[in-house]
Protein backbone atom coordinates (compact mmCIF):
# COMPACT_ATOMS: atom_id res chain seq x y z
CA UNK A 1 0.00 0.00 0.00
CA UNK A 2 2.90 2.55 0.82
CA UNK A 3 4.35 1.51 -2.12
CA UNK A 4 1.52 2.56 -4.24
CA UNK A 5 1.23 5.62 -2.46
CA UNK A 6 5.10 6.50 -3.07
CA UNK A 7 4.24 5.89 -6.80
CA UNK A 8 1.27 7.87 -6.74
CA UNK A 9 3.03 11.01 -4.80
CA UNK A 10 5.42 10.80 -7.67
CA UNK A 11 3.63 10.47 -10.34
CA UNK A 12 1.39 13.73 -8.85
CA UNK A 13 4.65 15.15 -8.64
CA UNK A 14 5.57 14.56 -12.22
CA UNK A 15 2.21 16.27 -13.14
CA UNK A 16 2.85 19.09 -11.05
CA UNK A 17 6.18 19.95 -12.16
CA UNK A 18 5.02 20.00 -15.66
CA UNK A 19 2.19 22.46 -15.15
CA UNK A 20 4.15 24.47 -13.05
CA UNK A 21 7.19 24.88 -15.59
CA UNK A 22 4.87 25.60 -18.17
CA UNK A 23 3.22 28.19 -16.23
CA UNK A 24 6.50 29.94 -14.80
CA UNK A 25 7.93 29.90 -18.23
CA UNK A 26 4.80 31.12 -20.44
CA UNK A 27 4.46 33.83 -17.58
CA UNK A 28 8.25 34.77 -18.28
CA UNK A 29 7.81 34.67 -22.11
CA UNK A 30 5.12 36.95 -21.99
CA UNK A 31 6.84 39.59 -20.55
CA UNK A 32 10.32 38.87 -22.07
CA UNK A 33 9.27 38.13 -25.67
CA UNK A 34 10.30 34.80 -27.22
CA UNK A 35 13.28 33.44 -27.86
CA UNK A 36 13.23 30.48 -30.02
CA UNK A 37 10.18 28.87 -31.73
CA UNK A 38 10.11 26.12 -29.61
CA UNK A 39 9.95 28.34 -26.33
CA UNK A 40 7.15 30.77 -28.79
CA UNK A 41 5.14 27.77 -28.73
CA UNK A 42 5.31 26.21 -24.94
CA UNK A 43 4.82 29.55 -24.04
CA UNK A 44 2.04 30.44 -26.17
CA UNK A 45 -0.57 28.97 -23.60
CA UNK A 46 -3.40 31.16 -20.71
CA UNK A 47 -0.99 30.76 -17.56
CA UNK A 48 -3.87 31.45 -15.42
CA UNK A 49 -5.08 28.35 -16.70
CA UNK A 50 -2.71 26.79 -14.46
CA UNK A 51 -3.06 28.37 -11.67
CA UNK A 52 -6.17 26.05 -10.05
CA UNK A 53 -4.08 23.07 -11.04
CA UNK A 54 -1.00 23.64 -9.65
CA UNK A 55 -2.78 24.45 -6.17
CA UNK A 56 -4.75 21.44 -6.55
CA UNK A 57 -1.85 19.21 -7.35
CA UNK A 58 0.54 20.96 -4.83
CA UNK A 59 -2.00 20.20 -2.11
CA UNK A 60 -2.90 16.46 -3.07
CA UNK A 61 1.41 15.79 -3.48
CA UNK A 62 1.86 17.90 0.10
CA UNK A 63 -1.36 14.80 1.51
CA UNK A 64 -0.19 12.20 -0.15
CA UNK A 65 3.74 13.10 1.41
CA UNK A 66 2.39 13.57 4.70
CA UNK A 67 0.57 10.25 4.73
CA UNK A 68 4.30 8.39 3.32
CA UNK A 69 5.86 10.41 5.79
CA UNK A 70 5.99 7.71 8.80
CA UNK A 71 6.65 5.27 6.98
CA UNK A 72 10.22 7.45 5.49
CA UNK A 73 10.78 8.15 9.47
CA UNK A 74 10.64 4.52 10.53
CA UNK A 75 11.75 2.90 7.57
CA UNK A 76 14.25 4.91 5.36
CA UNK A 77 15.45 7.64 7.71
CA UNK A 78 16.28 5.28 10.50
CA UNK A 79 18.55 2.93 8.31
CA UNK A 80 20.07 6.36 6.56
CA UNK A 81 21.11 7.38 9.92
CA UNK A 82 22.85 3.95 10.65
CA UNK A 83 24.98 4.32 7.54
CA UNK A 84 26.17 7.84 8.65
CA UNK A 85 24.00 9.04 5.46
CA UNK A 86 23.51 12.93 7.12
CA UNK A 87 23.30 14.95 4.21
CA UNK A 88 20.87 12.45 3.07
CA UNK A 89 18.39 12.92 5.92
CA UNK A 90 19.33 16.65 5.77
CA UNK A 91 18.16 17.22 2.27
CA UNK A 92 14.78 15.43 3.42
CA UNK A 93 14.93 17.44 6.31
CA UNK A 94 15.02 20.27 3.65
CA UNK A 95 12.73 19.06 1.25
CA UNK A 96 10.08 19.10 4.18
CA UNK A 97 10.17 22.22 5.30
CA UNK A 98 10.07 23.43 2.10
CA UNK A 99 7.11 21.67 0.94
CA UNK A 100 5.20 23.39 4.17
CA UNK A 101 6.26 26.73 3.23
CA UNK A 102 5.48 26.17 -0.78
CA UNK A 103 2.29 25.27 1.29
CA UNK A 104 1.55 28.62 2.73
CA UNK A 105 2.97 30.35 -0.85
CA UNK A 106 -0.25 29.19 -2.12
CA UNK A 107 -2.72 31.86 -0.96
CA UNK A 108 -0.25 34.52 -1.97
CA UNK A 109 0.01 32.83 -5.71
CA UNK A 110 -3.59 32.74 -5.96
CA UNK A 111 -3.35 36.65 -4.92
CA UNK A 112 -0.98 36.98 -7.54
CA UNK A 113 -3.38 34.96 -10.32
CA UNK A 114 -6.41 36.89 -9.25
CA UNK A 115 -7.56 38.93 -12.51
CA UNK A 116 -9.47 41.32 -10.16
CA UNK A 117 -6.18 42.20 -8.65
CA UNK A 118 -4.03 42.25 -11.82
CA UNK A 119 -3.06 46.07 -11.41
CA UNK A 120 -1.48 45.31 -8.36
CA UNK A 121 -0.52 41.71 -7.88
CA UNK A 122 0.45 41.33 -11.50
CA UNK A 123 3.93 42.23 -11.30
CA UNK A 124 4.65 39.61 -8.73
CA UNK A 125 3.13 36.89 -10.48
CA UNK A 126 6.23 35.84 -12.42
CA UNK A 127 8.60 35.95 -8.79
CA UNK A 128 5.74 34.21 -7.12
CA UNK A 129 5.35 31.61 -9.59
CA UNK A 130 9.05 31.02 -10.40
CA UNK A 131 9.58 30.28 -6.51
CA UNK A 132 6.70 28.03 -6.41
CA UNK A 133 8.47 26.14 -9.10
CA UNK A 134 12.26 26.22 -7.41
CA UNK A 135 9.80 24.13 -4.31
CA UNK A 136 8.54 22.10 -6.69
CA UNK A 137 11.24 21.73 -8.35
CA UNK A 138 13.47 20.86 -5.98
CA UNK A 139 11.61 18.87 -3.44
CA UNK A 140 10.88 16.04 -6.77
CA UNK A 141 14.52 16.09 -6.90
CA UNK A 142 15.46 15.51 -3.17
CA UNK A 143 12.77 13.20 -2.49
CA UNK A 144 14.42 11.06 -5.68
CA UNK A 145 17.55 11.33 -5.06
CA UNK A 146 16.63 9.65 -1.28
CA UNK A 147 14.21 7.47 -2.62
CA UNK A 148 17.32 5.79 -4.69
CA UNK A 149 19.61 5.92 -1.97
CA UNK A 150 16.61 4.05 0.29
CA UNK A 151 13.53 3.31 -0.89
CA UNK A 152 10.07 2.62 0.55
CA UNK A 153 10.13 -0.89 1.00
CA UNK A 154 12.90 -2.03 0.54
CA UNK B 1 -13.69 33.26 2.60
CA UNK B 2 -13.37 36.86 1.61
CA UNK B 3 -12.73 37.73 5.67
CA UNK B 4 -9.55 35.95 5.22
CA UNK B 5 -6.54 37.89 3.60
CA UNK B 6 -4.45 35.53 1.33
CA UNK B 7 -1.48 37.61 1.39
CA UNK B 8 -1.51 38.13 5.00
CA UNK B 9 -1.61 33.84 5.64
CA UNK B 10 2.03 33.93 3.56
CA UNK B 11 3.55 36.60 5.59
CA UNK B 12 1.96 34.98 9.14
CA UNK B 13 2.99 31.86 8.25
CA UNK B 14 6.77 32.58 6.70
CA UNK B 15 7.68 34.66 9.24
CA UNK B 16 6.79 33.01 12.27
CA UNK B 17 8.41 29.35 10.29
CA UNK B 18 12.09 30.28 11.41
CA UNK B 19 10.79 31.24 14.89
CA UNK B 20 8.41 28.03 15.26
CA UNK B 21 11.36 25.58 14.11
CA UNK B 22 13.82 27.41 16.01
CA UNK B 23 12.25 27.21 19.56
CA UNK B 24 10.47 23.86 18.39
CA UNK B 25 7.15 25.28 19.04
CA UNK B 26 4.97 22.27 17.52
CA UNK B 27 1.53 22.55 18.35
CA UNK B 28 1.74 18.36 18.54
CA UNK B 29 3.91 15.69 18.16
CA UNK B 30 3.56 12.27 16.12
CA UNK B 31 5.03 9.15 16.85
CA UNK B 32 4.76 6.68 14.09
CA UNK B 33 5.84 3.41 16.28
CA UNK B 34 3.10 3.80 18.20
CA UNK B 35 0.57 5.57 15.65
CA UNK B 36 -0.54 8.26 18.28
CA UNK B 37 -0.47 12.31 18.47
CA UNK B 38 0.41 13.69 21.71
CA UNK B 39 0.18 17.02 22.95
CA UNK B 40 2.51 19.01 25.26
CA UNK B 41 6.51 17.91 25.31
CA UNK B 42 7.65 14.80 23.58
CA UNK B 43 7.06 11.68 25.54
CA UNK B 44 10.38 9.00 25.73
CA UNK B 45 8.39 5.53 25.63
CA UNK B 46 6.21 6.26 21.90
CA UNK B 47 9.75 5.76 19.87
CA UNK B 48 10.77 8.70 17.53
CA UNK B 49 8.89 11.72 17.45
CA UNK B 50 7.26 13.49 14.16
CA UNK B 51 7.97 17.21 14.98
CA UNK B 52 6.71 18.65 11.27
CA UNK B 53 3.14 18.29 11.23
CA UNK B 54 3.04 20.06 14.39
CA UNK B 55 5.72 23.27 13.43
CA UNK B 56 3.17 23.50 10.06
CA UNK B 57 0.07 23.72 12.19
CA UNK B 58 1.62 26.11 14.81
CA UNK B 59 2.83 28.59 11.86
CA UNK B 60 -0.17 27.97 10.09
CA UNK B 61 -2.26 29.22 13.06
CA UNK B 62 -0.45 32.66 13.00
CA UNK B 63 -0.81 33.06 9.31
CA UNK B 64 -4.47 32.51 10.11
CA UNK B 65 -5.00 35.12 12.70
CA UNK B 66 -2.84 37.39 10.80
CA UNK B 67 -5.21 36.79 7.78
CA UNK B 68 -8.31 37.54 10.07
CA UNK B 69 -6.36 40.45 11.16
CA UNK B 70 -5.02 41.74 8.29
CA UNK B 71 -6.18 43.88 5.42
CA UNK B 72 -5.05 43.27 1.34
CA UNK B 73 -5.60 47.02 1.15
CA UNK B 74 -2.83 47.58 3.99
CA UNK B 75 -0.37 46.12 1.74
CA UNK B 76 0.96 49.16 -0.64
CA UNK B 77 0.59 47.91 -4.12
CA UNK B 78 4.51 48.80 -4.17
CA UNK B 79 5.26 46.11 -1.52
CA UNK B 80 3.40 43.36 -3.40
CA UNK B 81 6.01 42.59 -5.62
CA UNK B 82 8.34 42.23 -2.76
CA UNK B 83 5.83 39.52 -1.20
CA UNK B 84 7.72 36.74 -2.30
CA UNK B 85 10.38 37.91 0.03
CA UNK B 86 8.89 36.05 2.83
CA UNK B 87 8.64 32.60 2.02
CA UNK B 88 12.40 33.48 1.21
CA UNK B 89 12.89 34.15 5.04
CA UNK B 90 11.17 30.84 6.04
CA UNK B 91 13.31 28.88 3.24
CA UNK B 92 16.68 30.60 4.23
CA UNK B 93 16.27 30.19 8.17
CA UNK B 94 15.22 26.53 7.25
CA UNK B 95 18.43 26.03 5.95
CA UNK B 96 20.49 27.92 8.77
CA UNK B 97 18.85 25.68 10.76
CA UNK B 98 19.57 22.31 9.41
CA UNK B 99 22.83 23.11 8.57
CA UNK B 100 24.25 20.78 11.62
CA UNK B 101 23.14 17.82 8.72
CA UNK B 102 25.61 19.19 6.30
CA UNK B 103 28.50 20.01 9.02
Amino acid sequence: MIVLLLILHGLVGVALLGAITHQAVAVSSASRGPSTAFLSRYARVSSKAFSRAVAILFVVSIVLGAVIYPSYRLDVRVPLEEMQLNWAVGVFEIKEHFGGIGLALLPLYFYCWDESRAAVAGAARATVTWLLAFIVWFTFVSGHVVNNLRGLGT
Amino acid sequence: MKFLSRPWFTIGFCLSYPFVFANDWALFLYFPQSQRFHWGPEAQDLGPAMHWYGLVATAAIVGLALSLVGRDTWIAPRVVRWLWLAPCVAMLGSLVLLRQFFI
